[in-house]
């Protein structure tokens, strides 16, 4: 299966040539864009996908989502300093009333 | 006979000032980014959809709403990262827009006269690259003829960097699934190779 691999990382570099200037005919598409097409391209479906593309908080939480053990251990870790820091102020404060 | 052309790779300097520029209204640093991302598009709704027209018609679309929407655009990921995912959505929905009443299945012959591949890394060993590159063209065929359940999760894992998770909420799969069918999607190539040799 080595070789497999090798070669599916070779081909994430591979083009596929159109058969005319596909550039051209984008260009020309959208010089003639109309009100009607522009409604149907802009559907719910889109809307959402450019929403969640510019939401940070959406994209933190698909990050989570993707690696729910990391954050876990990172919000643990969080905790633990917290909690440290709070028993350390705790003692000075101990200390300065005595 | 297949011409090899060398593509110069997108740099990300470039790709980031007609970004900015667009942004702005920029008509020419909107063509800009078409001409340096419309093969790439291209390719990726062609493995998807399998065929050469809806690939094109949804290249269009694409840069369609990339022109409609960027002046958004945040820069939260890259603009590949950004244009490429919305190039799978697109796909995806068109996939579910399409009635099948069967999954195509195009012979192998028509695809090689239909499209050219083109490799945008050359590395210097040019002997042992030609060889390389004749095997990767031989596991694109293989898996442009797969069917959709095991093409779909392959293409987006191996070839557009998904994770399984990801994978899972596009087809609607779970996960398990989606794992099960990209090791038999590899598996399937495996053993069609053979028979190339």
């Amino acid at each position: 299966m080595g070789n497999i691999n090798k070669y599916l990382k070779i081909a994430k570099d591979a083009v596929i040539e159109p058969g005319d200037r596909i550039e051209d005919k984008i260009m020309d598409r959208i010089s003639h864009l109309k009100e009607e097409e522009m409604e149907e391209i802009l559907d719910d479906n889109f809307r959402q996908f450019i929403k969640n593309s510019n939401s940070k908080p959406y994209q933190l939480e698909q990050k989570v989502r993707e690696h729910p053990g990391l954050f876990a251990l990172v919000s643990i870790i969080v905790m633990g300093v917290i909690g440290v820091l709070a028993f350390i102020a705790q003692l000075i404060i101990r200390e300065e009333n005595k | 006979m297949e011409r090899r052309k060398k593509q110069e790779p997108a740099k990300p300097s470039q790709d980031k000032e007609l970004v900015a520029q667009a942004k702005k209204g920029d008509k020419a640093a909107f063509e800009g980014l078409v001409k340096m991302y419309s093969k790439y598009v291209y390719t990726t709704a062609f493995f998807i959809l399998r065929d050469t027209h809806e690939a094109e018609d949804v290249s269009q679309e694409v840069f369609v709403k990339v022109y409609l929407s960027i002046s958004g655009f945040r820069g939260l990921s890259s603009f590949k990262t950004w244009i490429r995912k919305l190039t799978v959505n697109t796909c995806i929905d068109k996939l579910r827009l399409r009635s099948k009443h069967k999954d195509k299945k195009v012979s192998l012959d028509k695809i090689t006269e239909e499209y050219e591949v083109v490799f945008t890394k050359f590395s210097q060993n040019l002997e042992k690259n030609y060889f390389r590159q004749e095997a990767v063209k031989d596991v694109l065929k293989i898996v442009v003829n797969m069917e959709e359940s095991y093409r779909i999760p392959l293409i987006l894992r191996d070839l557009q960097d998904y994770s399984y998770r990801e994978i899972a909420d596009l087809t609607a799969k779970p996960i398990g699934t989606v794992k099960t069918n990209i090791h038999r999607a590899r598996k399937i190539i495996k053993e069609k190779l053979k028979t190339y040799k």
